[in-house]
C-alpha cells in the first residue's frame, strides 16, 4: 500500500511566492493547500490537517503572529510542525515567533527551492 | 570641597541600602540638574532660620516669664511680710495705748513674747518701744527707768539736743537685749529722719540702711521699722497736730540678709537677686562663681515704706524648662535632616524623571528604528525571493530542461540574485549593529571545528580561484564567545584573502594560542595593502582601490563589521603585516576559555 502523502499547508499572501511553493512543493510529492492569510489559513485547517505549516508572517487581515495566537495547539494535531517562514529577521520576531509555539523560523530570501524541500522533507518526517 | 563630596558619595555608594539599580540610561544622561534639590533646600533653610528664630524666641520669652514669676514671688513675698511685721507694730500701738500709762518692762515684755514672733517668723530681731522725752526731763526719766529693773539705763549719746526718743523696751523673742535700751535714736541721722517721717505722717516706715549697734563690730545692712504712737485722745490731721499727739514709737530692726533669707524662697540653681537701696546692697545671693555668670537681668524698682529698693534679677538659662531650651537646636538639626531628606528626595525624583524621559525618548527613536529596519528587510527582500525560487525552478527543471545557454545566462541571473541577497542581508546587519541591535551571546565552543568548518565551505571558492589552503591548526582551542558571528568573521576574513589574492595564489589559516588568546591569521598572497592605507581598512564603506576590486563583490562593510563583530566578542581584528605586492595577513583574535571566564556562561550582551 502506497504511504499516503504528507500534507503541508502553504500560508503566503504574495501570489507569485505563494505559487512557487505550491509548485516546488507538489513536484516533491506533497500534498498542498495553500492560504493567503491568517484567517484563511484558520478555516482550510478546520478540514486539513497537515504535518507541516509553512508560515509567512507579514499578511493582510490575520498576520503569521495573529495566526499563532489563534491557532490552537492543543485542539489540533500536536505533531504539526510550524515553520515560519519570513524575510524579517530581527531577533525579536524570531523570539515571538518561537514563544508563539513555531518550530523552526527560516528565512525567505535565503532557501532555494532545494533548501524548501529539505527542509520540509525533514519535518513532515 | 570637591574631594569631600566624591568621599561622602562614595561612602553612601558602599552603604548596603544605597545599592539601586541602576538605570539602563544611566550613563548617558551625566548632569541632573540640582536646581529644584537646592530651591527646595534652599526653601526649607529658609524655614529652618524661620522656626530657629520662633525656637530662639519662645526660650527668651519663657525665661522673661519665668523670671517675672520668680520675681512678682520675691516682691511679694518680701511685702507680705513686712506687712506681718507692720501688723506687730500695730498690735504693739495697741497695747501701747489700751493703757494710759506707759508700759512697764515686764509688760512690755510680756506683750511681745505672748506674741510667739521667733517660730512665726523666724530672723525676727525684736520689737522696741521708745518714747520722747525732753532734754529737761531726762534725769527723772533715767530714774524712773532705773527703779524698773535696769540699774543701769542711762540715756545715751549725751548730745545736748532738745529731745530725744529714747528706747525704753526692747524685747527679742527669746532673749533680753540690753544694748538697744538707752539709746537716742535721735542722735542718728537715719533713724531720725524715719522717725520724723513717721510723726509727721502718720505711717509706718522704713529706715534706709543702716548699720545696728549690736552689728558694731561686724557691720551689715539694716534697717528699722517705725510706727508713731499717738494719744488717741489727741487729733491726728496735721504735722502739728501729729507732734503734739506723739507719744513714742513701736519699732522693729532687722537685719536685711536674715530677713530676705526667712522671707524667700532663695536657695535656686538657676535664680538669684540682688537689692539695693541706693548704693547699699541688702541682699544678694549670687554666692557662687556660677552664679556669678547668670546672664538675664531684670530689674524691679520697689517701693517699700518710703524706701526705694531696686531689685536685679539674675537667670541662668537652665530657668528654662530642658525641652524648651533644645528646642532652637533640634529646629535646626532637625531641620537640616529634613531638608536634607527631602531635597535629596526631590533631586533623586528629578534625576529618575530625567533619566525615564531620556529612556523613553530612546525607547522611542529605537522602536522607530526597529521598525524602519524591520520594514526595510522585508521590503528589500521579497522581490528577490521571489526571483531566486522561479529562476531556481527553472533551472531545476521544473518547466523542461534546460539549454546549456539558457542555463549559464539563468546561472548568472540567480547569482546576480544572490549577489543581492548577500548584500541585503550585510546592509542590514550592519544596520543592526549601528542600533544596537545585534545580540551576542557567550558559550564555549570548539573554535578549531569552526574553522575548519569555514575552510570547508569556502572549497568551492578555492577551487574557482584555484588557489591553494595551506592551514596550521592547533587542535581543540576553546573559547567563550557567540559561534554565528565569529563565523562570520573568520568567513569575512577568509573571503577576502581569496578574493583579494589573484588567481592561483596560496593561503595561509593559522590557529594557535598566544597570551591567553586565541589567534587566528589568515596570511594572502594578495596585492597588498600600503600602511598609509591600513586605517581606511576598517571604516565603515570604504574601499581601497587596487587591480582587484572592480571585480569583487561585497560592499566593503565586511571589515568594519568584523572588527565590530569582534569587539563585541571581546576580541578585535586587526591587520598585522601587508607588503604591497606580497600579501597581507590579518588576524582575529578571541580570548580563550579559562576558568576565569566560564562562569560568564550565556551571559547575553547587546552592541
Amino acid at each position: 500500500m502506497a504511504m499516503s502523502k504528507k500534507k503541508i499547508l502553504v500560508v503566503e499572501d504574495e501570489q507569485a511566492l505563494n505559487n512557487a511553493y505550491k509548485i516546488i512543493l507538489e513536484k516533491a510529492g506533497f500534498d498542498v493547500r495553500v492560504a493567503f492569510d491568517g484567517e484563511q489559513a484558520l478555516s482550510e485547517l478546520k478540514e486539513f490537517d497537515p504535518q507541516v505549516i509553512l508560515l509567512d508572517l507579514k499578511m493582510p487581515t490575520l498576520d503569521g503572529i495573529g495566526f499563532l495566537r489563534k491557532y490552537d495547539m492543543k485542539k489540533h494535531n500536536d505533531k504539526v510542525q510550524i515553520v515560519v517562514f519570513s524575510n524579517f529577521d530581527l531577533q525579536q520576531e524570531i523570539d515571538e515567533a518561537y514563544g508563539l509555539g513555531a518550530d523552526k523560523y527560516v528565512l525567505k530570501s535565503g532557501a532555494s527551492p532545494d533548501d524548501l524541500v529539505k527542509i520540509v522533507k525533514n519535518l513532515a518526517g | 570641597m570637591r574631594l569631600q563630596f566624591r568621599l561622602i558619595m562614595r561612602f553612601i555608594k558602599r552603604l548596603p541600602f544605597s545599592k539601586v539599580p541602576s538605570h539602563p540610561y544611566q550613563k548617558d544622561v551625566n548632569r541632573f540638574p540640582l536646581l529644584p534639590a537646592g530651591v527646595v533646600f534652599l526653601t526649607l533653610l529658609i524655614l529652618i532660620a524661620f522656626s530657629w528664630r520662633a525656637a530662639t524666641r519662645a526660650v527668651e520669652d519663657d525665661k522673661k516669664n519665668k523670671i517675672t514669676e520668680r520675681s512678682a514671688l520675691v516682691e511679694s513675698s518680701i511685702k507680705g511680710r513686712l506687712s506681718a511685721y507692720e501688723d506687730v507694730l500695730h498690735a504693739a500701738n495697741g497695747f501701747v495705748n489700751s493703757s494710759a500709762t506707759a508700759p512697764t518692762r515686764d509688760q512690755w515684755n510680756k506683750f511681745v513674747l505672748s506674741m510667739e514672733l521667733g517660730g512665726r517668723y523666724p530672723g525676727i530681731l525684736g520689737t522696741g518701744y521708745a518714747v520722747e522725752v525732753a532734754a529737761a526731763d531726762i534725769d527723772a526719766f533715767e530714774q524712773n527707768i532705773r527703779a524698773q529693773g535696769l540699774p543701769k539705763f542711762d540715756v545715751l549719746p549725751e548730745t545736748g539736743a532738745p529731745v530725744k526718743t529714747v528706747a525704753i523696751h526692747y524685747q527679742e523673742p527669746a532673749r533680753n537685749s540690753d544694748p538697744v535700751t538707752g539709746y537716742d535714736m535721735l542722735s542718728d541721722p537715719l533713724r531720725k529722719t524715719a522717725i520724723e517721717q513717721a510723726r509727721d505722717g502718720d505711717q509706718v516706715v522704713l529706715t534706709s540702711p543702716l548699720t545696728l549697734r549690736v552689728d558694731a563690730a561686724k557691720p551689715q545692712p539694716a534697717m528699722i521699722m517705725y510706727l508713731p504712737v499717738y494719744n488717741t485722745d489727741l487729733p491726728t490731721n496735721t504735722v502739728d497736730e501729729r507732734r503734739r499727739a506723739l507719744k513714742g514709737f513701736a519699732f522693729m530692726p532687722f537685719r536685711a540678709k536674715e530677713f530676705i533669707n526667712n522671707t524667700v524662697e532663695v536657695n535656686s540653681s538657676d535664680f538669684g537677686f540682688t537689692i539695693k537701696s541706693g548704693d547699699t546692697q541688702l541682699y544678694s545671693n549670687i554666692d557662687s562663681p556660677e552664679k556669678a555668670a547668670f546672664k538675664t537681668i531684670e530689674s524691679h524698682d520697689f517701693d517699700v515704706y518710703g524706701q526705694k529698693w531696686r531689685i536685679e534679677y539674675y537667670a541662668s538659662d537652665a530657668i528654662v524648662s530642658t525641652a524648651l531650651r533644645n528646642r532652637p537646636n533640634g529646629a535646626i538639626w532637625g531641620g537640616l535632616i529634613f531638608s536634607l531628606s527631602v531635597a535629596s528626595s526631590v533631586y533623586l525624583l528629578v534625576r529618575r524623571r530625567i533619566l525615564d524621559q531620556a529612556y523613553y525618548e530612546e525607547r522611542k527613536l529605537q522602536t522607530a528604528k526597529d521598525d524602519l529596519l524591520s520594514l526595510a528587510s522585508h521590503q528589500l527582500r521579497t522581490p528577490a525571493t521571489g526571483v531566486k525560487q522561479y529562476i531556481g525552478m527553472v533551472l531545476q527543471g521544473y518547466v523542461g530542461p534546460v539549454e546549456e545557454e539558457q542555463g549559464k545566462m539563468l546561472n548568472l541571473a540567480y547569482e546576480s540574485n544572490e549577489r543581492q541577497l548577500r548584500i541585503i542581508n550585510e546592509f542590514l546587519y550592519m544596520a543592526k549593529a549601528d542600533a544596537g541591535r545585534i545580540v551576542v551571546s557567550r558559550n564555549p565552543f570548539n573554535l578549531t571545528t569552526l574553522v575548519e568548518e569555514v575552510i570547508r565551505d569556502q572549497n568551492s571558492e578555492l577551487e574557482k580561484a584555484g588557489h591553494k589552503l595551506i592551514r596550521h591548526l592547533t587542535p581543540n582551542v576553546m573559547i567563550i564567545g557567540d559561534m554565528h558571528s565569529i563565523r562570520m568573521i573568520i568567513e569575512n576574513l577568509v573571503n577576502n584573502a581569496i578574493k583579494y589574492t589573484p588567481d592561483n595564489g596560496t593561503i595561509h589559516v593559522r590557529l594557535k594560542k598566544q597570551d591567553k588568546k586565541a589567534v587566528i591569521s589568515v596570511k594572502d598572497s594578495g596585492v597588498g595593502i600600503r600602511a598609509s592605507d591600513f586605517a581606511k581598512l576598517f571604516k565603515q564603506f570604504s574601499r581601497i582601490p587596487n587591480s582587484l576590486t572592480a571585480n569583487t563583490t561585497g560592499s566593503g562593510i565586511g571589515l568594519y563589521l568584523s572588527k565590530h563583530l569582534a569587539k563585541l566578542n571581546k576580541g578585535d581584528v586587526e591587520i598585522s603585516t601587508s607588503k604591497v605586492g606580497r600579501g597581507s595577513t590579518f588576524t582575529a583574535s578571541f580570548p580563550l576559555q579559562s576558568v576565569k571566564n566560564i562562569t560568564a556562561y550565556k551571559y547575553i550582551k547587546r552592541g
